[in-house]
């Protein structure tokens, strides 16, 4: 019995998984960094309208297109609207996009693979086949064509998030499908199976939670990928449309102007990089800590 | 830009007019007409002068020296007086080599030039002839003498009688009943239907070659390729490759005026958003900045060289839908004038921009031409909220303080403002005037047109309450005002002209038109202009904002050629480089 009085007296010694994860992912000091530069950076989003002098829409009549100062701190554009407000505002949009785009589209990569892999036959096949297609297909000329043909209005940037998914799952779907192959001959699974119980309810319940290290870290590396394309999209004109704004269109009006009026475009662009840079860092921070045979090698 | 581009063939046939031209020049100081080499680059320059050149005396400067200009699009055809030429860098490309009869001052004063016409008389008798002496001297490339035969054969195909000729606008040239030899060739007699003031519109351009407009097929497909004795003029087209689109032109042997300073004029083909750079880059020598800061930037930190500096015949302007519901009420049109504060509006346009940014407050004149009146100043109707609101009140439309805008029988009042898409000073303007109408309690909602996809469309089919484009002044501002502000009337209905975007009819344009039309004085006749002008204001018709100001880099050194005012093109043997 000695072994189940040393296992209760000493309960704080074991680590639960989260615990364990926090643990590795706080050794990672520069995903650290990130995590909290995203906070930061969410932070701005939510209450900047709070503390900022300028909202995004206003027009201060007496400075157009100055050079940052006291009153702007990033400058004016030519409009007179401050830059500082609209890059916090521009920012909002780009982590909205990033992140339902990274959401929608790892959950559809895990769904569509997993039930590939666990399914088979047929549909198996057709799936592949049009992950392969989906692969293949030039994204940002076609999200392109069908943003500028979208109907306008208040919400048409869902439109693009749609779009943006639709193509940013299939390479995922496969990395699931593959792992699922492996899962779906444990005997748990099989167990599962053979008590009757329907393969969604198999794939959510059992094989899903087994690839859940693979899915996060995909998810968080997506929120930048979704950030870069539609930053590129709103660049050139096709993403999110005027009056809405985003990083990808404020840097796409501050562009032509960057040699002689370098503050549109830095403020944005600035913010941009460190944005991708703080996601990519939590990326790898989780990947470390969720991946048994990662870098961490195992360690607590 | 865009849109002024787009807008020039609309507005082509309000093109070209003077004030004292016709042989009884205005008493009125005119403005000094030379920027000249003091007021050069410099960035506090004001931007009303007439026209800032580098004015340098023929002896001054050094024989020699070549040019670089560009065009931004392939030549298709070098008639420029064809619907395909009818554009003005191909218009400024042609001018060394084109025949001038008038000279064009910054501020729209025609001179009359000798190397072509000695001299010309005007009678009314009482319908106007016009006796043009010409130069014997003037020939074509090929040597023979310009003459009558030219003059009618250009007037056969631009009077529109044959609309099988492709001719740009035939403004002017239906005014005409006949032309005809005098004495000699060297006569040319032109009987006008009754009075035209502005006949040296007509005669400013010179004639076309009689072969070059002999047929509708030579008129419009002969000129596809280059002809040289078609031309005349201080230089002629020594090369032009038509892969590259480069033309080179060399000083004309048969030239029998003052020998041109420059040995050689290269025009080479650059679309129109590299052009900042290739000035920089000293691959060209002048270029047209328009009213982009960047470009101005751009040019100003270029080698050897400087912006010189005019106010620009274009001005932006509101045009007010009289047709819409909530606009047909000229105290609303006339309370939204006064609500929009055009000085925010011209300073957030012209930001990064020298020069005076200061709203026009005239539809007919330029501030820089001579006739000009502050029609905001003799009306009343200028910026003044207070007196907005108290319109709007009159008008029955009263403040909902809930929601911050004005109401009537229940209706808020929503004016739609068409923003050009992609067009920064109409999506600029559109804001200002959002904020500034906002405080008087209108609310302006911004609707954006796909210039790509309904551009004219939204303005012929008046898809709009307020629009902002850009119309392009003239040095002749009385010529046909009708075709803006004017209409018909058919059996005692109003039909507004084509280019009468407000659809607006107003008593004093369609009463005193024919006047103006007729007038030979010209000083009555810019009386009777102001007149109509400030009819106009008054009426709410359009609203100008602000006049563009013209920027153009050069190199330092040139001299005589820069920003030129209305008067358009150089008078390219007096270009050089200063000694």
């Amino acid at each position: 019995m000695s072994t189940a009085v040393n296992a209760a007296a000493k309960p704080a010694k074991r680590l639960t998984r989260g615990r364990l994860i926090w643990r590795r992912f706080l050794r990672n000091k520069v995903a650290v960094v990130g995590a909290v530069g995203i906070m930061f950076l969410v932070g701005l989003t939510l209450f900047g309208q709070y503390f900022l002098y300028w909202k995004f829409d206003d027009i201060d009549t007496n400075a157009f297109l100055t050079p940052p100062d006291s009153a702007h701190l990033l400058g004016t554009t030519q409009a007179g609207r401050d830059v500082l407000a609209l890059t916090v505002r521009g920012l909002g949009k780009s982590l909205l996009i990033g992140f339902l785009v990274a959401i929608i589209s790892t959950s559809l990569s895990a769904m569509v693979g997993a039930s590939a892999a666990y399914l088979g036959g047929w549909y198996e096949k057709a799936m592949l086949w049009i992950i392969d297609l989906i692969l293949v297909v030039p994204s940002f000329f076609l999200i392109a064509v069908a943003t500028k043909g979208a109907p306008e209005g208040e919400s048409s940037w869902l439109i693009l998030v749609v779009l943006l998914a639709a193509f940013a799952w299939p390479l995922s779907a496969r990395v699931v499908r593959s792992l699922t192959l492996s899962i779906r001959e444990r005997e748990y699974v099989l167990a599962a199976k053979f008590m009757g119980i329907s393969p969604f309810r198999i794939i959510v319940r059992h094989i899903l939670p087994n690839a859940s290290s693979l899915l996060i870290i995909d998810a968080t590396l997506g929120v930048g990928y979704a950030i870069l394309s539609e930053t590129g999209l709103s660049y050139f004109g096709f993403g999110v449309q005027a009056p809405d704004t985003s990083l990808g269109t404020l840097i796409g009006e501050g562009a032509n102007m960057a040699t002689s009026f370098p503050w549109i475009f830095l403020g944005p662009a600035t913010i941009l990089v460190f944005l991708v840079m703080c996601v990519n860092a939590i990326g790898d921070g989780l990947r470390d800590a969720l991946d048994p045979n990662s870098a961490s090698g195992g360690q607590a | 830009m865009k849109a002024s581009r787009i807008l020039l063939p609309v507005v082509a046939a309000a093109m070209a007019l003077t004030l004292a031209a016709c042989g009884g020049p205005s008493t009125t100081a005119k403005p000094s007409a030379s920027g000249s080499a003091s007021a050069s680059g410099s960035a506090s320059a004001p931007a009303t002068a007439a026209w800032d050149i580098n004015e340098t005396a023929y002896d001054q400067l050094s024989a020699g020296g070549e040019f670089v200009g560009s065009i931004s699009y392939p030549i298709a055809t070098w008639n420029s007086f064809s619907v395909d030429g009818n554009d003005q860098e191909l218009v400024f490309l042609e001018s060394p080599i084109s025949a001038t009869y008038y000279d064009f001052k910054g501020d729209g004063e025609a001179v009359i030039n000798n190397d072509y016409l000695l001299e010309a008389k005007t009678e009314v008798k009482p319908n106007l002839v016009v006796t043009l002496e010409l130069n014997p001297k003037a020939v074509w490339n090929d040597g023979k003498v310009i003459g009558a035969d030219d003059w009618i054969a250009t007037w056969k195909a631009m009077n529109g009688s044959n609309p099988d000729f492709a001719a740009a606008s035939t403004d002017g040239w239906d005014q005409i009943t006949k032309i005809e030899a005098g004495k000699d060739q060297q006569e040319v007699i032109i009987t006008f239907k009754s009075t035209y003031p502005d006949w040296t519109s007509i005669v400013s351009g010179g004639p076309l070659r009689a072969e070059g407009v002999a047929t509708p097929k030579v008129f419009n497909e002969g000129w596809k390729k280059y002809v040289d004795s078609y031309f005349t003029g201080p230089f002629k087209v020594q090369s032009w490759d038509q892969t590259s689109g480069t033309v080179v032109m060399v000083p004309n042997d048969k030239w029998w005026g003052k020998k041109p300073n420059l040995t050689k004029l290269t025009w080479k083909q650059i679309k129109a958003d590299a052009l900042a750079a290739a000035f920089a880059n000293h691959e060209v020598d002048y270029y047209d900045i328009g009213a982009d800061a960047d470009g101005y930037a751009q040019a100003k930190g270029a080698q050897d060289s400087v912006v010189r500096i005019a106010a620009g015949p274009n001005y932006r302007h509101f045009t007010f839908n009289a047709k819409s519901p909530v606009l047909s009420d000229v105290n609303v049109r006339q309370a939204l004038f006064q609500g929009i504060d055009r000085t925010i509006i011209a300073q957030s346009d012209l930001a990064g921009l020298p020069g005076d940014k200061v709203p026009l407050n005239n539809n007919l004149y330029v501030s820089n031409q001579i006739g000009y009146v502050d029609q905001a100043k003799a009306t009343g109707i200028d910026y003044n909220p207070d007196q907005a609101k108290a319109k709007l009140d009159a008008a029955g439309w009263t403040l909902n303080s809930s929601t911050g805008f004005r109401e009537k029988d229940g209706k808020q009042l929503d004016v739609t403002f068409a923003v050009l898409g992609g067009v920064k000073a109409s999506e600029n303007e559109g804001l200002q005037a959002q904020k500034s109408l906002k405080a008087i309690g209108v609310n302006l909602k911004l609707k954006t047109v796909d210039v790509q996809k309904d551009w004219p469309g939204v303005l012929t089919k008046h898809d709009f309450d307020i629009i902002a484009f850009s119309w392009i002044g003239t040095p002749y501002p009385l010529l046909n005002i009708g075709q803006i502000y004017g209409g018909t009337e058919k059996d005692g209905k109003f039909e507004p002209n084509d280019s009468n975007f407000a659809q607006l009819k107003i008593d004093k344009v369609q009463e005193l038109k024919p006047q103006i039309d007729a007038e030979m004085d010209p000083a009555k006749r810019t009386e009777l202009g102001n007149q109509v002008a400030q009819a106009i204001w008054e009426a709410g018709h359009t609203l100008p904002l602000y006049q563009r100001p013209m920027l153009i880099g050069v190199r330092a050194k040139l001299a005589n050629i820069g920003a030129l005012g209305m008067a358009r093109v150089p008078k390219w043997e007096l270009v050089g480089y200063v000694k």
